[in-house]
């Protein structure tokens, strides 16, 4: 057996089986150079334990949430209640969470959940509209729309106005999307609001084309050095004509 | 005209919102027995991201809330994970509430990593002043390290465990744990040269 650094973490978290186990330990007692990375991955795992406080749930926050509980379980058995047990929230941040936490639980019925990404699109698309927090500059003018970004971001986004294709401009935010900031190109099509989230593409955001929840829809594409994605309750059909417009914008 | 169209929709959530609840009463023994055995690991997990009190608190009974109301969409298996996962999510976005435009570095795994360095057993941290140290360390850990490692080593739980709770591939769990003790290792090496000078 030769070194194999890596598997020595997952011996000391327990992660191997008897055979890789036994493998494992035979070349630690021969190699000294792994047997000192065992013994000082040991010791930083029982300094952690040593050092690190378990920090146990305060008593009165248990008791605060079984109350919080009680309210909640009476309040959904009664369905008109409904209205008193939210009171003390702000109906906007309760929709949220709902329809946000909603998103997540059904998708462990499912093969795999969404990535904390696409459920982050997805609250910052409900977020901007129940917040009353669209637009950070208003304008159908992609001429006034693009400018704004420059200095705020560090990149320009490909702002279009697609106003003759149905899909007109309102305007644009900055947004706070997986630990980066991005530029929200917001749209309305009809009597909906569609957000197109883009900055520049990198690799690592590679996510799924589509995904369709409780009425959203998500479609992602990507064109020359920048990402798309873009979020509403509109068909997804009118989201890849979206799509399309921005594609073949491009292309001339 | 955008108002009108909003206005609709939201009643179109509320709706589809009461359509997902059944009568959630008679599931709330059920809830307790469940999930709530696995307030201490919440609590503990939303207090080393939020680093104090109050956050986690107020973390841990919206992730309570959340997860209570959609306890529906519970399949059975590990409650603990599951649970965690919800006190993730819910902190990650109550942090985004937080710091909505605030401007911050994107995670970059790689410019984290780094190489252990040779130690020998005289190194071993024993007293009070190394304790405290390696904690401060695993405070300044960047959240996405601390929390895998607070989930191994103070939860004791299995890659797969971790991945379902956070949602990173194994691999990534595995890698991201590595680089965690090396960052972790360095920082209480950096103590120990200050203290020598
Ligand atoms: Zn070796």
């Amino acid at each position: 057996m030769n070194c194999v650094p890596d598997r020595i973490e997952a011996y000391i978290d327990d992660e191997l089986d008897a055979g890789e186990r036994l493998a494992l330990e035979r070349h630690l007692a021969t190699c000294a150079e792994c047997s000192s990375t065992h013994t000082r991955l040991l010791e930083q795992k029982i300094a952690i334990k040593a050092a690190a406080p378990y920090y146990a749930a305060p008593p009165e926050l248990r008791e605060s949430i079984r109350t919080a509980l009680q309210r909640a379980a009476v309040a959904e058995s009664r369905p008109a209640a409904q209205a008193a047990f939210w009171r003390p929230l702000a109906i906007a941040a309760s929709l949220l969470l709902v329809v946000s936490i909603g998103w997540n639980v059904r998708s462990l019925a499912t093969a795999r959940p969404p990535s904390n990404f696409v459920e982050s699109l997805l609250d910052d698309h409900i977020r901007s509209l129940l917040a009353g927090h669209l637009v950070d500059v208003p304008s159908s003018d992609q001429h006034t729309v693009k400018p704004w970004f420059a200095g705020k971001l560090e990149f320009s986004p490909d702002v279009k106005n697609l106003d003759a294709e149905g899909f007109p401009l309102v305007g644009g935010r900055i947004e706070y999307i997986a630990g980066t900031r991005v530029a929200a190109l917001v749209y309305r099509h009809r009597l909906h609001v569609i957000n197109v989230f883009t900055w520049p593409a990198e690799s690592s955001q590679a996510g799924p084309a589509q995904v369709s929840q409780h009425g959203y829809h998500v479609l992602h594409w990507t064109s020359g050095a920048m990402t798309y994605w873009a979020v509403s309750d509109v068909a997804m059909a009118d989201l890849e004509l979206l799509r399309k417009l921005y594609l073949d914008s491009s292309a001339q | 005209m955008m108002e009108l169209g909003f206005l609709a929709r939201t009643r179109e959530v509320e709706n589809r919102v009461d359509t997902l609840q059944p009568a959630l009463q008679p599931a709330l023994a059920t809830f307790e027995a469940v999930v709530l055995p696995h307030l201490d690991a919440a609590y503990n997990l939303a207090r080393w991201l939020a680093r104090n009190e109050q956050d986690a608190e107020d973390v841990v009974q919206e992730a309570y809330l959340r997860a209570f109301r959609f306890f529906d969409g519970y399949r059975g298996g590990d409650g603990k994970a599951w649970v965690l996962e919800i006190v993730r999510n819910t902190y990650r976005s109550w942090l985004r509430r937080q710091s909505r435009y605030a401007s911050a570095e994107p995670f970059d795994e790689m410019a984290h990593s780094g190489d252990f360095q040779v130690y020998t057993q005289e190194d071993a941290m024993t007293s009070d002043e190394e304790r405290s140290r390696l904690r401060s360390c695993l405070e300044k850990l960047p959240e996405e390290f601390r929390e895998v490692l607070v989930l191994r080593e103070l939860e004791e739980m299995s890659y797969r465990e971790i991945s379902e709770t956070s949602g990173l591939a194994i691999g990534t769990v595995m890698s991201r744990l590595s680089r965690a003790r090396k960052r972790l290792e360095q920082c209480v090496r950096r103590y120990q040269r200050e203290a020598a000078r």
